[in-house]
């Protein structure tokens, strides 16, 4: 906060920008970036050199690493962790091993299968790059020995467990209690799409409370952070005190002091996490006619294609004038798998739009294009699109595509709302536990 | 070490004194010693000329109002007591009376400005009286006549005194030969005032107007100041016009101010004095841009005669900055979601000046408080800071004659101090450290006129904080030696000790204010010990040329803890020491047409951390200030300021680094942000600073309204002072841009006085 107030004040007051000047190239620094995870048997750790203005040895590199690589990895080195403390691993020594060259250039990702790390045991890095530098670092692996977690008066059993969160009303609460353990960190997916973080926060104590209102405070748009008609991808993170540090603490722009460097001959960090994950069904208050319940069947007695679609308007407008997300469940177009048909059962969530359709020319708050993904037992795409009526059925027309964009089929549907939110606004007609009991399994 | 070199020069000083106190003692004569003191309030009077009538004795009060003059024995004795804005006025003091308080009735004439500087010299005065150092006093017309960028400003003009470095155009905070910006004592009217200063600096904190002078001593500072390290600034507000209801007032594109003075019914005076900047109402009248910030004070005293029994004067001051930036709009789904950062400082305090014979009995109590908040409102997360100083104290001031001035006095402090960040969104309270510090205080403070040409000043301070179970001892002394009447040699040397800290990072260029913490089992009070060494002199009355070198240590200074554990007190700082020498010189006219000072300082100064030694980021080796104020073209006042300072260090940076983020759910880096490796702390240094001020000033008397328009030049020769670089190592080749501050800036406006 104090530095926050700085920047903000720098920002009021800043005056001109004056002549750039070049400079002389800097140092070269050696940077590690390694995090253990406890859930997971591969580890790694990226070796990269500090930009000093020199770019000799620059390649394209990307932000995921991996399977992407650094800009200026460094090449050659030799990567350990050795165990200490009690248990089969004390004193092994594992090495990382260098991930092969991607098109002629150094990756700088060095991993592997080290033994099974343990909470409360001390990993010791040691890094030596073909030039002879040294860098070594620890870390002493936290765990989670027990946990609370909370949402909608539901506690949950086992991981991935889903849990309801109405957004107006509940909040979900975290709380471990652990074996080493210097804070927690909660990032929040979709869980569909886990590149689309809504939210990643920490807090220097083993819990945390994140209330279904929440708007994200770090992003200027004030997104919010849980959308009804959207399940979540909850993943909660115990994590050690580099790790820690690392996340909370930045060299800062003016005095470049500031990151709290655990690494010796070099920075970065060696930290390790225990991580556990959670699902939510999220939903809300609902004042829209066009909120509700609709079933989308194919025509005849004895239909493939069978869903239920639950609809929240949000304010996502990524998907559109009118945007809305919603819950899908049911059964999907069969899919042959080794010549054998096999069911889609469907229970995830989608996003769309009202206000336009495909063939619908002018502005029509009722036209609706709608989108989700099946990725069991194939991937599939399922577009649905049409004109909502809001007594009556309409036909809802189908287009369902595979993951590289062929057309699988196209359908029209019969689709009829039934439900919708009470003219008063005051309450929903679909309430919470109706609601919650169609989320009897997370996708 | 730094014990072993301060216990010799404190030794070496009372041994020399000693040594020359008896032979020099015995040639004093008889004395009259005296008070002069205004009817209308009892508050003293200043320079009052007292002359013995049929004899060449004369003195001038100082600033307490008195004076002492030598008296035939042991005949009786008439005086006159001349004083500007007051009537003359005549006594015959009768045989065998030593002591007597003199009241004197204001004239009821308006004084010019001018006249009003005419009066008598202080810092004379000071010279000629007082063993007391590393003093510099500004009177309200030099503090009004100072050109600076919006109006004027006491802590803008100290800035521009022998000792002090201001790091840039835009922080109020200011470092005192070596020390650092939160070493600083700022009392108004004897009520410390935590953080003094609106945003950037650009509006003075106190309005000049209301101000009667002010003291600045940045060094081996007398044993009844406490808590600060490094210097004292002692701001007194005027006693309000004793005779009719006057006003004064600003009107300008940013701000307005009126200042009300005048006699309370019955007896006593008051005055008031109110500001608000409108800046944010002008853009947002003639623009589509919003300026979230405005601020708001209020300054009043009242004081209030009471006959034998002296006097009390109450002080208020109130005074609010506000930030408000609506972020995100409210929607059918969401709340609306607005940024607010305000702060500000409230204090109250009451005087009680009791006359006794020939010495005064004074008691205070006070309260001052200063709070900020930061945040993300409704309640998604909140940085709250307060710190809040009860004070009650007496002081009694004695003149037993001899040339002795004794001042003893006892004091005790309460300080609250708390720092919160919480979230009522996530339901978390991250940081709350509570911070409560007594300190218990007793000093003596002599001022001994050992002889015509020796003054000797010894003085010690006693301090208890029981929360840090620590007894403080401070020894000061000070001593003069007068080579000739217009030149003298100067010493001090004492110890002082800092309950209070503050945890802003030093080495952030701007100040916007100090974050206060205070002393307890786990923060240490620290400490400072300074020798001061100087020579003093006149050319006439009115020339003052001082030369003081010092030599000064820190100890257990406080320096914020980045890796600090939120979740415990107790770790949020880092230790840190350090030493600072130089030498300060200052050639002032005090008086006629063209007058003003020329302040230079030369220093060193360096801080160890971590087992790191590195230069303070304050470390200005050369520092020159001109400041001259003389009539100007078309009958105005012109005021002209020119200041260079050598350049100051800073954290140069080697390269650039990815930080990359961590994605826990799929255990891979996924995003990154470039952040700058830093060479050696300290290690670089800024390109010089330099900077020409001016201001031009009328004054026009229409239907009893004096219309004071001004129009003043900031950074006249529009040089680029470099505020901070931006490195990018992320290139070939690798580029430096600086960020300039203020450029040329021309401001005008109106003052009125009524």
């Amino acid at each position: 906060m104090r530095r926050a107030a700085l920047f903000l004040l720098l920002s009021a007051i800043a005056g001109c920008k004056l002549t750039e000047t070049t400079l002389s190239p800097g140092e070269r620094t050696i940077v590690v970036q390694s995090v253990l995870s406890l859930r997971h048997r591969d580890q790694f750790a990226v070796l990269e050199y500090s930009f000093n203005g020199d770019t000799a040895g620059r390649v394209k590199g990307g932000n995921r690493i991996p399977p992407a690589k650094p800009q200026l990895p460094i090449p050659g080195a030799l990567v350990t962790i050795t165990h200490e403390g009690t248990g089969a691993c004390d004193g092994k020594v594992d090495t990382l091993l260098e991930v092969p060259p991607v098109g002629g250039a150094p990756s700088g990702v060095y991993a592997g299968v080290p033994c099974a790390l343990a909470p409360g045991r001390r990993a010791k890095l040691k890094i030596v790059t073909a030039d002879g530098r040294a860098v070594t670092a620890e870390t002493v692996v936290p765990g989670i020995e027990g946990r609370t977690v909370s949402s909608g008066g539901r506690f949950a059993r086992f991981q991935l467990d889903t849990l309801p969160l109405w957004r107006e009303r509940d909040t979900l609460r975290i709380a471990f209690s652990a074996n080493n353990g210097h804070g927690v960190e909660v990032e929040v997916r979709r869980a569909e799409r886990h590149s689309d973080l809504a939210l990643d926060i920490f807090n220097d104590s083993v819990g945390i409370a994140i209330p279904g209102t929440l708007v994200n405070p770090f992003d200027s748009a004030g997104e919010i952070i849980f959308r009804p008609g959207r399940y979540y991808l909850i993943t909660a993170v115990l994590t050690d005190s580099n790790y820690f540090d690392f996340m909370r603490s930045i060299s800062d722009p003016i005095t470049g002091r500031g990151f709290l460097n655990h690494i010796n001959g070099g920075i970065g960090v060696f930290g390790s996490v225990d991580v556990e994950q959670y699902m939510i069904r999220v939903v809300g208050d609902r004042h829209d006619p066009r909120e509700g319940l609709y079933r989308i069947t194919e025509r005849g007695s004895n239909p493939n294609i069978n869903l239920t679609l639950n609809l929240y308007l949000t304010d996502d407008t990524r998907f559109g004038p009118e945007p809305f997300s919603g819950f899908v469940t049911g059964v999907g177009q069969p899919v042959i798998v080794n010549r054998v048909p096999q069911t889609a059962i469907v229970n995830v969530s989608g996003d769309g739009s009202f206000g336009a359709a495909p063939g619908v020319a002018a502005l029509n708050h009722d036209a609706f294009v709608y989108s989700f993904d099946v990725v069991a037992p194939q991937f599939r795409r399922y577009t649905l699109s049409g004109v909502r009526a809001a007594k009556d059925t309409f036909p809802v027309s189908l287009v369902i595509t595979t993951q590289g964009g062929s057309t699988v089929l196209r359908s029209t549907l019969l689709g009829r709302q039934t439900s919708s939110p009470a003219p008063s606004n005051q309450a929903p007609l679909v309430p919470n536990a109706r609601a919650d009991s169609e989320a009897s399994q997370a996708p | 070490m730094h014990g072993a070199w301060f216990a010799g020069a404190v030794a070496l000083a009372v041994t020399l004194s000693i040594g020359r106190v008896s032979p020099l003692y015995s040639q004093q004569l008889r004395e009259l010693n005296g008070q002069v003191l205004a009817t209308s309030d009892s508050s003293p009077v200043a320079g009052a000329l007292v002359e013995a009538l049929g004899s060449a004795a004369r003195s001038l009060s100082d600033r307490t109002g008195r004076f002492s003059i030598p008296r035939p024995d042991p005949e009786s004795l008439r005086i006159t007591i001349r004083a500007l804005g007051f009537r003359t006025d005549t006594l015959a003091v009768p045989q065998g009376r030593d002591s007597l308080t003199v009241f004197l009735v204001r004239a009821a004439v308006q004084l010019a400005p001018v006249e009003v500087e005419a009066g008598p010299n202080v810092a004379r005065t000071r010279f000629e009286e007082l063993a007391q150092l590393s003093t510099v006093t500004l009177s309200a017309p030099e503090l009004r006549r100072v050109p600076t960028i919006l109006e004027p400003d006491v802590l803008r003009a100290i800035q521009l005194l022998p000792g002090t470095v201001a790091r840039n155009d835009f922080s109020t905070g200011y470092n005192v030969r070596g020390g650092e910006s939160d070493q600083n004592l700022v009392q108004l009217d004897g009520i410390t005032v935590f953080n003094p200063s609106h945003l950037g600096g650009l509006f003075s904190t106190f309005d000049p107007d209301a101000v009667g002078k002010a003291d600045f001593v940045t060094g081996g500072f007398p044993a009844r100041y406490s808590g600060r390290l490094s210097s004292v600034l002692d701001i007194v507000i005027r006693s309000g016009d004793s005779t009719r209801v006057r006003g004064a007032g600003q009107l300008s594109l940013l701000s307005s101010k009126l200042l009300l003075e005048g006699p309370l019914p019955g007896s006593g005076t008051f005055l008031v004095s109110a500001r608000r900047t409108y800046l944010d109402a002008v853009v947002s009248a003639f623009t589509k841009e919003v300026l979230p910030y405005y601020f708001t004070d209020l300054l009043a005293k009242v004081a209030v005669p009471t006959g034998r029994l002296g006097s009390v004067a109450l002080t208020g001051y109130w005074g609010r900055d506000a930030l408000n930036l609506n972020l995100v709009d409210s929607t059918e789904l969401t709340e609306r979601v607005d940024l607010k950062w305000n702060w500000g400082n409230h204090l109250l305090g009451a005087a009680w000046t009791l006359p006794l014979g020939a010495g005064e009995l004074l008691t205070r109590a006070a309260a001052s408080g200063f709070s900020t908040t930061l945040g993300l409102f409704p309640g998604l997360a909140r940085y709250d800071n307060t710190a809040l100083l009860f004070n009650a104290g007496s002081s009694l001031s004695l003149s037993p004659g001899n040339g002795h001035a004794l001042q003893v006095g006892v004091a005790g402090e309460r300080y609250r101090m708390h720092e919160q960040i919480a979230t009522a969104a996530f339901d978390q309270v991250l940081l709350d450290n509570r911070y409560r510090t007594t300190v218990w205080s007793a000093f003596l403070d002599e001022q001994w006129s050992v002889s015509r040409r020796f003054l000797l000043r010894p003085g010690m301070r006693l301090e208890h904080v029981p929360q840090a179970r620590f007894v403080g001892f401070s020894p000061r002394v000070a001593a003069k030696l007068f080579l000739s009447r217009d030149a003298a040699v100067t010493a001090s040397a004492g110890r002082y000790y800092q309950p209070v800290h503050s945890v802003w990072d030093p080495e952030l260029p701007i100040t916007v204010y100090e974050f206060w913490i205070s002393s307890d089992r786990d923060v240490p009070v620290a400490r400072s010990d300074h020798l001061v060494l100087g020579l003093e002199s006149w050319i006439r009355r009115d020339v003052q040329v001082t030369v003081e070198g010092y030599r000064k240590t820190f100890d257990r200074l406080v320096t914020p803890n980045r890796a600090q554990d939120l979740s415990r007190q107790g770790d949020e700082f880092i230790l840190a020491n350090g030493n600072a020498w130089g030498f300060d010189v200052l050639l002032r006219r005090h008086a006629g047409t063209v007058r003003g000072w020329v302040a230079y300082s030369f220093t060193r100064t360096r801080r160890t951390s971590e087992g790191i030694s590195y230069p303070a980021a304050h470390d200005r080796r050369h520092t020159v200030n001109v400041v001259v104020q003389a009539p100007g073209p078309f009958r105005s006042s012109l005021a002209v300021r020119w200041g260079y300072g050598s350049p100051l260090p800073y954290t140069g940076f080697i390269g650039q680094w990815d930080h990359r983020r961590y994605n826990a759910t799929d255990h891979v880096f996924d995003d990154s942000s470039e952040e700058p490796v830093a060479g050696p702390r300290n290690g670089a240094r800024y390109p010089y600073y330099s900077r020409l001020d001016a201001g031009l000033r009328w004054s026009v008397q229409k239907r009893r309204v004096t219309w004071e328009p001004y129009f003043q030049v900031v950074n006249a020769y529009n040089r680029r002072n470099v505020f901070l670089y931006f490195f990018d190592y992320g290139n070939s080749p690798p580029t430096r841009t600086g960020v300039s501050q203020l450029p040329l800036l021309p401001t005008f406006g109106l003052d009125l006085r009524f």
